[in-house]
């Protein structure tokens, strides 16, 4: 008797224990039903943010101790000061120290955050140090990691994706030194690489830093693979070009390969009926950074 | 003696197992460089998750756990959620003479609004580990996983996240005209110049040829279509190319280098636009 009474508490109890995870899964709590709510104060208004990081002074960088904060403070630079901070890591190519931390910081992020492993990249890149030249080109060519569940859509696990994409920043960073070293090995990439992300970045990265020249498409003409030949003739929609300018190369390029003519779609054979639009939703909340909309078509 | 053991276990499954299971399996703990960057230019703006998780259609019942309750902790889903949907509001300058298409195009996509881009969808999350995210046309939900979420993933940061919402939001749009795409997931098995197991082709298009707020448009051809990848890709080059002076660039850094692999590997008739020139910074 005892024996039942302690096998039907433990079989209660189990059955309590898989009610409370089902409960917690599907029923949520009473205040899940209303908006989002924070118990955190208001901050300042976006506005005044942005203004703020408009102005703040750029990270110092003056040696390699500075290198953590720097990187910390490179990623929330606006865009609209690309080119200040482009200078203040441009000033430091000569330092190997600044490179070494730079390549530490790197090795660090990309175990816990990628995008911050990939705004490393770009500074290694824009630095053009022979130290950091030299380690893009060893870490471009590391083999995937295996194992891991496989995304369904690329075929790569999450951690070969990751590597794959960093590599894809290396070989896009590695040109830019516009060394012969640099360059060669660039060549290589775009040729050998298994991968066609890279390989791909590394043939436009090359041609972009060769100036578009001749003698650069002959060279890549040379390493390429058949079926990625087109990438040479691929528009570039370049800081300041006009649309009507970027429509005439577009235009040279689709001519000059027919083969890129995809087929016209194809309707499903089952068609649903298409629901009424709904009436107009609120706008968001007013921003100057709120667009109004228009475009003036040509 | 051998029925108080299963008792204690029991209860001790009721101590230990049922909180765990309560949480999603999405990294909790942290969020990308590119994510806290973004999010330091709002510090939790409070109008505008209250008026996002109404514009599109969220609700607490599907992101309990994940931040609903705690919507200013940029560390769980629902704030990385909002995150990304305040870059997709007010994060591009709509340059007319450079952009591939509008706000008003992009909002429209990822919304739950049905419009001309598609019928009303609804946002929730996945824990599945095998995705980015997913549509589905039986209950219109736009589905984003862990991998837009978690700070090791290459696409969990806020431009990449946005760009699911333009892939799925074009699933939406295929499903809302009857368009087939193909049965890997809604694209084609690998092929030509794709590389992934899911392909598209790449309807390219000039600068203009939409007027913002038509990208939906259609004549039926190829000379005027956009496949899912393709409104992915087209949105992260004008978040690279074409942001608001005030982006950070660690979200320009990640919407670009996602876009230049898609482009290089997702398309049929590949590689589809490089965003910009190739300058590492």
């Amino acid at each position: 008797m005892q024996r039942s009474v302690f096998k039907m508490m433990g079989i209660a109890a189990a059955l309590l224990a898989l009610c409370a995870c089902v409960k917690t899964r599907t029923a949520p709590a009473t205040s899940d039903a209303g908006p989002p709510a924070t118990t955190a104060p208001a901050g300042q208004a976006p506005r005044v943010l942005r203004a703020a990081a408009g102005t703040r002074p750029l990270p110092r960088l003056k040696n390699g101790d500075d290198v953590t904060a720097f990187v910390d403070a490179a990623g929330a630079v606006p865009v609209a000061r690309r080119e200040e901070l482009r200078q203040v890591i441009g000033n430091a190519r000569d330092d190997d120290k600044i490179a070494q931390r730079l390549i530490a910081q790197f090795e660090d992020a990309r175990k816990h955050d990628f995008s911050r492993a990939l705004v490393v990249l770009a500074l290694l890149g824009e630095q053009r140090n022979p130290t950091g030249t030299a380690y893009l080109i060893k870490f471009v060519w590391q083999p995937l990691p295996k194992g891991g569940p496989v995304r369904e859509e690329l075929g790569l696990s999450a951690a070969a994706e990751a590597q794959e994409r960093l590599q894809v920043k290396a070989a896009n960073a590695i040109p830019y030194a516009r060394t012969p070293k640099a360059l060669q090995a660039t060549l290589e990439i775009a040729g050998r690489h298994p991968l066609k992300a890279v390989r791909l970045e590394a043939a436009s990265s090359y041609l972009w830093n060769q100036g578009n020249s001749e003698e650069a498409r002959r060279k890549l003409s040379a390493v390429l693979r058949r079926d990625e030949l087109p990438v040479l003739d691929r528009p570039v929609r370049d800081a300041g070009m006009s649309a009507r300018d970027f429509n005439r190369e577009l235009a040279i390029y689709l001519k000059r390969h027919p083969e890129l003519q995809p087929p016209n779609p194809e309707k499903s054979r089952q068609q649903k009926p298409r629901q009424a639009v709904d009436p107009t939703a609120s706008p968001p909340p007013p921003d100057a950074s709120l667009s109004s909309g228009q475009r003036n078509i040509p | 003696m051998k029925h108080i053991a299963a008792m204690l276990l029991g209860l001790l499954a009721v101590v230990l197992l049922a909180p765990r299971l309560a949480h999603a399996v999405c990294d909790q703990t942290d969020a990308s460089q590119a994510d806290k960057d973004l999010w330091a230019t709002h510090d939790c703006w409070q109008d505008f998750y209250l008026w996002q998780y109404r514009a599109y259609d969220m609700h607490g019942s599907d992101w309990a756990n994940r931040g609903w309750n705690d919507a200013c902790n940029r560390n769980l889903e629902y704030p990385k959620h909002w995150n990304a949907a305040y870059l997709v509001t007010y994060g591009l300058a709509d340059n007319n003479d450079q952009s591939f298409h509008g706000t008003i195009d992009y909002r429209a996509i990822g919304e739950a609004r049905a419009s001309n881009f598609h019928d009303h969808l609804k946002h929730v999350a996945s824990d599945d580990p095998t995705i980015f995210g997913s549509y589905s046309p039986g209950n219109h939900q736009i589905a984003t996983a862990c991998a837009l979420y978690d700070p090791t993933e290459a696409n969990a940061n806020p431009a990449s996240r946005g760009g699911d919402f333009m892939h799925e939001g074009w699933h939406a749009y295929f499903a809302k005209y009857g368009w087939n795409n193909g049965d890997v997931g809604g694209h084609r098995p690998t092929q030509g110049n794709c590389t992934a197991k899911g392909c598209d082709y790449f309807y390219f298009h000039g600068i203009g040829t939409y007027a913002f707020g038509a990208m939906w448009e259609s004549d039926g051809t190829a000379a005027r279509f956009h496949s899912p990848n393709q409104a992915q890709v087209e949105y992260l080059c004008d978040v690279a190319d074409q942001p608001q002076s005030w982006i950070p660039n660690s979200v320009r850094l990640a919407a670009e280098n996602d876009a230049n692999t898609r482009a290089a590997e997702r398309f049929i008739n590949g590689p589809g636009y490089r965003c910009g020139d190739p300058r590492p910074w």
